[in-house]
């Protein structure tokens, strides 16, 4: 067997030795801190990314509820404004109502006294008439002249009966 | 052992200096078989250190493949060793990387097997067993001893038990190494068995050639899968050693 020969056991020994101590040196300082250095480096940017997408999510989902927060503010906003706005016309009219039957009563009561007064003159005036008629109508009967106040008794006994 | 026609399955692993070197008496030539593991240690630096570019947020199909490598051996150490095993990732990637291209190298034709090498073999698993006993007696001082005594093992058991398992202990090297050494010559040498009928039986009529050719080619993936197994297989037990001596059992 070729590998039992003796004589070049020292010489691959030694090189062996050579080549792996050199191996190790470049691998321990070299090639391994480098490798391990471009692994962390893709660890870090990947946990990075991820907690950028996180951070962009919750961002996303604040931004979704401000919205909505805001939007059921100016729901309840609009909706008391337009309560005020159906309160404020409901008074307004009741008030011009109100207004009105007053304006209406007033003028209704200045309407009767204006007819009661009417009325009264016209009594009064008819009293008048009468005088005159009954005391026309005795002088062209009987020629005889009658005074007011004679007429007037004579009237207010016949009204009487 | 050698045939007459040179073509002797096991003449693969036969090493050869190339250049002449030396240190005084010591001979210290460059053989194939040293070549052979520069290239090895030449092409884990490359691919390590090249195809890792520190602005690729997205890897390439290579830089995917190092980082593999490296998440791969990372999760071995932690899950074999645990935390306290960090300190040795460089030790541990360093031996599965050398000894995977090794065996990957040993798969191109014409090429040199290191990992076939007893002497290469043994060597690293001396510098695995003689790291983690010491790793054992810095963490634990001279209560590593203990390891030889499992917990509630009965004490009139302790003459039988103390010698198993310094046996078992002792002998960790030598199934580390010889199983590397085992499995690459083996395989190595099937393929040539097989390898070497099919021109013969080729010459005489083409199905009995094609016979072997099938059983080589199937090989060739049993190999592939071997080279891996085996890295691997060696980097797991060094962790479970490490294991051992970290955490005493």
């Amino acid at each position: 067997m070729p590998q039992l020969e003796f004589w070049h056991f020292l010489p691959q020994f030694f090189w062996l030795a050579v080549c792996f101590v050199f191996l190790y040196l470049i691998m321990a300082f070299v090639a391994l801190p480098r490798i391990g250095r471009v692994l962390t480096d893709r660890k870090h940017r990947i946990e990075q990314d991820l907690d950028g997408a996180e951070k962009a999510r919750a961002d996303a989902e604040q931004a979704r509820l401000d919205y909505e927060s805001s939007l059921e503010e100016a729901r309840n906003r609009a909706r008391t404004i337009i309560g005020e706005a159906v309160q404020q016309a409901a008074d307004e009219g009741e008030r011009q109502l109100e207004a009105l039957d007053r304006e209406t009563g007033r003028e209704l009561e200045d309407a009767q006294r204006a007819i009661d007064e009417a009325r009264t003159a016209a009594l009064a005036n008819l009293e008048g008439v009468a005088v005159e008629a009954a005391r026309l109508a005795t002088r062209r009967l009987t020629g005889a002249d009658v005074s007011d106040e004679d007429a007037l008794a004579a009237l207010a006994a016949v009204r009487e009966t | 052992m050698a045939t007459d026609s040179g073509h002797n399955p096991l003449d693969q692993f036969a090493v050869s200096p190339v250049v002449e070197f030396g240190i005084g008496d010591l001979d210290l030539a460059i053989t194939n078989s040293v070549i052979w593991m520069m290239a090895a240690t030449a092409l884990v630096i490359i691919f390590t250190t090249v195809f890792i570019g520190r602005r690729n947020m997205v890897p390439g199909r290579m830089q995917s493949l190092v980082e593999i490598s490296y998440e791969f051996i990372a999760n071995m150490l932690e899950d074999n060793v645990g935390e306290q095993g960090r300190p040795f990732f460089p030790f541990v990637f360093t031996l599965f990387m050398f000894i995977l291209f090794c065996n990957m190298l040993g798969m191109l034709p014409y090429s040199f097997t290191v990992t076939s090498q007893i002497v290469v073999t043994f060597a690293l698993a001396l510098v695995v067993f003689i790291g983690v006993t010491i790793v054992g007696f810095v963490k634990h001082g001279l209560g590593f001893f203990r390891f030889f005594l499992p917990h509630g093992v009965p004490g009139f058991l302790a003459p039988l038990v103390i010698p198993i398992e310094i046996l078992s202990y002792l002998i960790r090297p030598v199934s580390l190494g010889l199983r590397l050494f085992a499995n690459l010559t083996a395989g190595h040498t099937m393929l040539k068995v097989f390898a070497g009928f099919v021109a013969p039986l080729g010459a005489l009529w083409i199905l009995p050639g094609a016979v072997p050719m099938a059983a080589v080619i199937g090989l060739t993936f049993l190999e592939f899968a071997i080279a891996f197994l085996q890295a691997y297989v060696f980097a797991v037990l060094s962790c479970i050693y490490l294991h051992d001596a970290i955490h005493m059992h």
